[in-house]
């Protein structure tokens, strides 16, 4: 710990936070809520770059895991009066064993085929959120049942108490990827992705490695959307249960940069105001004009810029970094590491 | 006199540092059998896919009957009359024969042309014309280098280059492929073969090429070849 | 006897609503097998063809099956413009890659049609939509049959164009080994591009012969192309015979899920189907056999 402290890299980031915690309180509702989804959006991020950035391998049935946490200590929390805070853990085991089952169904093979078993599996339980009815809801949807400002059942009077859970889960998220990026299981998942071939004739269980990364993935995006459904109260299956936010959770790695600790947070720092702002200027007579920009971006990313934007940010810091006094005999060790191609 | 068919100067080829091929040179008389001889990996793939433009060379020059088609693409290389039949007979595995034949025929468009250059191909190898709605992918080894060597030749090339066309086939099946070798040779054919089964390639050519390295080593008559021993034990093991 | 009359009944109704579907996952297929690229918005190319018919009936009163005539030979052009400016370049990058960026597509394409359509349900109903005749008690509505029929004939024009024509051969031989079919004249590029049209042409088609049964709004495409996945996964990747086959099959298995054990049903066991196939037979059910 503290010899991350000891680099100036971490600087910026520092003082960003510091910066943030302390204008919270002092935010209006609107940049509140923005903030808010910015830190649950780096979250899963981060959730999704374990096995989309770093394993290689696209998922896109994320929602799925986001459906799990919300839904099942939500359904607990109604029939049984159980605390979302224990309801989460049965929301993870959930997530981890779904991700199991399709990990272990789809990791034997090749290409495309993982990301048509999660395609699956998110429409699966789309429909049978609408389907089962008595239990879910169905397509209107459940909400957590209202007991005002109770914190053992993650239930505030203000939105600021959502906005510090987020920021100490991001936090530590942030710090766990920051640990996994240089373990031997990061390394290992990374090799896996980039030539399976070469991972396995090092002797590395590739489908295993995989297998992990992907639980991991599930628990983590599940663990945050618990909260998440505490925040919004009411789930719906056209939002919760649905493609569309398994697509929204993958953009800030993929465009933020992929296989890389800072992707997801810088993605999800550029998107969710880019989103929040266009819906709120175009949303009424515009509805769906910040997701053409979206597409265009992704696209644009995609193309010409496939190691993400912190591949080029990166570049910049560290040539920044290089110029602060005492910077210049650190630049060379801690400039950006090569990302995945 | 000489009357070359094929001239090739110089040739280097591959990676900048460390050319796979450096400095190669042929000459393949027309209306002749040329060999090519040489160790596991000396570089005698690599010399025919730098002569047809599947490699790009980096120096050298390869004259095609006058022409100078160093830089040309494979295909364009095939147009002015130079055909390539690879190793491991490249077919269209799923399919028929008739298929094949009509791709390798795509860039003619004159029905009675193509009619004409298939009843050829069929006369060479009334095989393949017993089979010809079969999948070529179900063709035993045999019949698939028969179809390459008939793909090649709807083209109506002036030379072929046959990489090690003995590679995995039975005894009968390669006695078969070099009787199809010598008449076509006999029918007026340049060619250019590259064999690791040199036995065989002695009794057919009429001047050799040994590679080692990436370099020219010796050439000469078959007679004057065989008269290397050291040479052939070094690099041939005791086939000689 | 009326228990099997209704059998038939939704047999019947599960064929005849397999049509479209059938001719997205030939595209989806197609451009797989040959050009070796996923598309995920393909079926937003049907959505957009679907409005497409729409404002011809509405602007022209052109009958719905005889706006292919148009319908066709423009997505055909915007196919080759898709290839030029999403397919080209990244060809030959990972799965993920083409997966996200036509992800990116889609949202575009979906969010467009929302902005110049609206959200509204838009549905064509010509004076002969529920006309149907009947055999042996079984209703076969013409409107569905007609789209049915015209389906198959596409499938069957577009085996007899692989396997009869020049061009149709050539495709094949690319799908089959690029460099060989290269070396022997074929400009390959040029062949990608006109099998790109051909998919987003059959996609166009498929939104077409919908149109007068079913309807369109910005985001049918998502359910669509997931059908479409269901059908490639079960007919193996490429194989398009197998994708015929499994088409009828998964609306078979749609109808009956549906009518049997009612609601969602039938989805949720298509869905439910994928993931039991990758499972027990990767390479679908009729294997990954080339073009």
């Amino acid at each position: 710990m503290t010899a991350v402290l000891a680099s100036p890299r971490i600087y910026v980031p520092l003082a960003a936070l510091i910066l943030f915690i302390a204008a919270a309180p002092w935010f209006s509702p609107f940049y509140l809520n923005m903030a808010i989804l910015f830190l649950l959006f780096a979250i899963w991020g981060h959730a999704w770059n374990i096995i989309g950035g770093y394993g290689n391998s696209l998922s896109l049935g994320h929602a799925a895991f986001v459906a799990l946490g919300a839904y099942v200590p939500t359904l607990m929390l109604r029939a049984f009066d159980l605390t979302p805070i224990v309801g989460a853990v049965f929301g993870m085991l959930a997530a981890i064993a779904v991700a199991a089952f399709v990990g272990w169904v789809t990791f034997r093979l090749k290409g495309a085929y993982f990301a048509i078993a999660t395609l699956a599996i998110i429409t699966l339980l789309h429909y049978l959120t609408l389907h089962f009815r008595g239990l879910t809801g169905g397509a209107q949807g459940v909400s957590v049942p209202f007991r005002g400002h109770d914190p053992l059942y993650l239930q505030f009077s203000s939105n600021l108490y959502y906005f510090y859970i987020l920021l100490v889960m991001a936090v530590l998220v942030t710090w766990i990827m920051q640990r996994f990026d240089r373990s031997q299981f990061g390394y290992h998942l990374r090799a896996a992705g980039q030539d399976e071939a070469a991972a396995q004739s090092i002797g590395i269980d590739t489908r295993q490695v995989k297998l992990w990364g992907f639980m991991m993935s599930a628990a983590i995006t599940a663990a945050a959307a618990t909260v998440y459904a505490q925040f919004i109260y009411h789930l719906d299956p056209f939002y919760v249960v649905h493609i569309q936010l398994s697509i929204l959770i993958l953009l800030p790695a993929v465009i933020g940069g992929p296989a890389t600790v800072w992707g997801p947070v810088v993605g999800a720092a550029l998107l969710v105001p880019v989103e929040q702002l266009a819906q709120r200027e175009l949303g009424g007579t515009y509805a769906g004009a910040q997701l053409i920009l979206y597409g265009l971006v992704v696209i644009l990313v995609l193309r010409y810029l496939p190691e993400g934007i912190v591949g080029i940010l990166g570049r910049y810091y560290s040539r920044l970094l290089a110029r602060l006094p005492g910077g210049d005999d650190i630049g060379g060790k801690s400039k950006p590491r090569r990302q995945s191609d | 006199m000489s009357d070359l068919i094929l001239d090739v100067r110089g040739l280097t080829a591959g990676y900048t540092e460390e050319p796979i091929i450096q400095d190669m040179g042929m000459r393949a008389e027309r209306a002749r059998i040329t060999g090519i001889i040489g160790p596991n990996g000396c570089g005698k793939s690599t010399f025919l896919k730098a002569i047809v433009g599947i490699v790009s060379p980096t120096s050298g020059q390869v004259m095609l009957d006058g022409s100078d088609v160093t830089y040309n693409t494979p295909f364009e290389t095939l147009k002015y009359g130079l055909a390539y039949i690879p190793q491991g007979r490249q077919v269209f595995a799923d399919m028929s024969v008739l298929e094949n034949l009509r791709m390798s025929a795509y860039t003619l468009r004159d029905e009675t042309v193509i009619r004409g250059r298939f009843d050829e191909a069929f006369t060479h190898f009334p095989r393949l014309y017993e089979r010809r709605q079969q999948l070529a992918g179900t063709l035993s080894g045999g019949e698939q280098s028969m179809l390459s060597f008939a793909m090649a030749m709807v083209l109506q090339p002036k030379c072929m280059l046959l990489d090690e066309p003995s590679l995995g086939l039975a005894p009968t099946m390669i006695e078969q492929i070099f009787e199809t070798i010598i008449e076509m040779n006999e029918a007026g054919m340049s060619m250019v073969v590259v064999e690791q089964n040199i036995n065989v390639l002695f009794q057919i050519a009429d001047y050799i090429y040994i590679l080692d390295s990436g370099r020219n080593r010796f050439d000469g008559n078959p007679e004057d070849v065989l008269k290397q021993e050291e040479l052939l034990k070094l690099y041939m093991g005791v086939q000689a | 006897m009326s228990e099997l009359v209704f059998v038939f009944q939704t047999l019947v109704d599960g064929l005849l609503l397999s049509g479209g579907y059938i001719l997205i996952a030939l595209g989806l297929g197609l451009i797989f097998g040959v050009v070796n690229y996923v598309n995920v918005a393909q079926a937003e190319f049907s959505m957009f063809a679907m409005y497409g018919t729409w404002v011809l009936w509405i602007a022209l009163g052109l009958d719905p099956f005889l706006s292919l005539a148009i319908i066709l030979p423009v997505f055909a052009m915007i196919g080759v413009a898709f290839y030029v400016s999403m397919v080209r370049a990244v060809r030959t990058r990972d799965h993920g890659v083409h997966i996200l960026m036509t992800l990116g597509l889609a949202f575009i394409l979906q969010n467009a049609a929302l902005l110049i359509f609206s959200a509204d349900v838009r549905t064509i109903r010509t004076a002969y939509s529920a006309a149907s005749f009947n055999i042996g008690g079984v209703s076969i509505n013409i409107v569905k049959l007609v789209a049915f029929l015209i389906a198959i004939a596409l499938f069957f024009a577009l085996i007899a164009f692989l396997n009869k024509t020049r061009t149709g051969r050539a495709i094949r031989a690319v799908a089959q080994d690029e460099s060989l079919a290269a070396a022997f004249g074929v400009n390959v590029d040029r062949i990608f591009m006109i099998t790109v049209a051909i998919a987003i042409a059959l996609a166009a088609a498929a939104g077409t012969i919908m149109m007068p049964h079913l309807f369109v709004q910005p985001m049918v495409g998502q359910f669509f192309v997931l059908f479409a996945f269901a059908i490639v996964v079960m007919g193996g990747m490429g194989n398009l015979k197998g994708a015929l086959v499994a088409g009828l099959i998964i609306g078979v298995v749609e109808a009956f899920g549906q009518v049997y054990i009612g609601g969602l049903a039938g989805r949720i066991i298509v869905f439910a189907l994928i993931l039991i196939i990758l499972y027990l037979r990767p390479s679908g059910l009729f294997g990954r056999s080339a073009l």
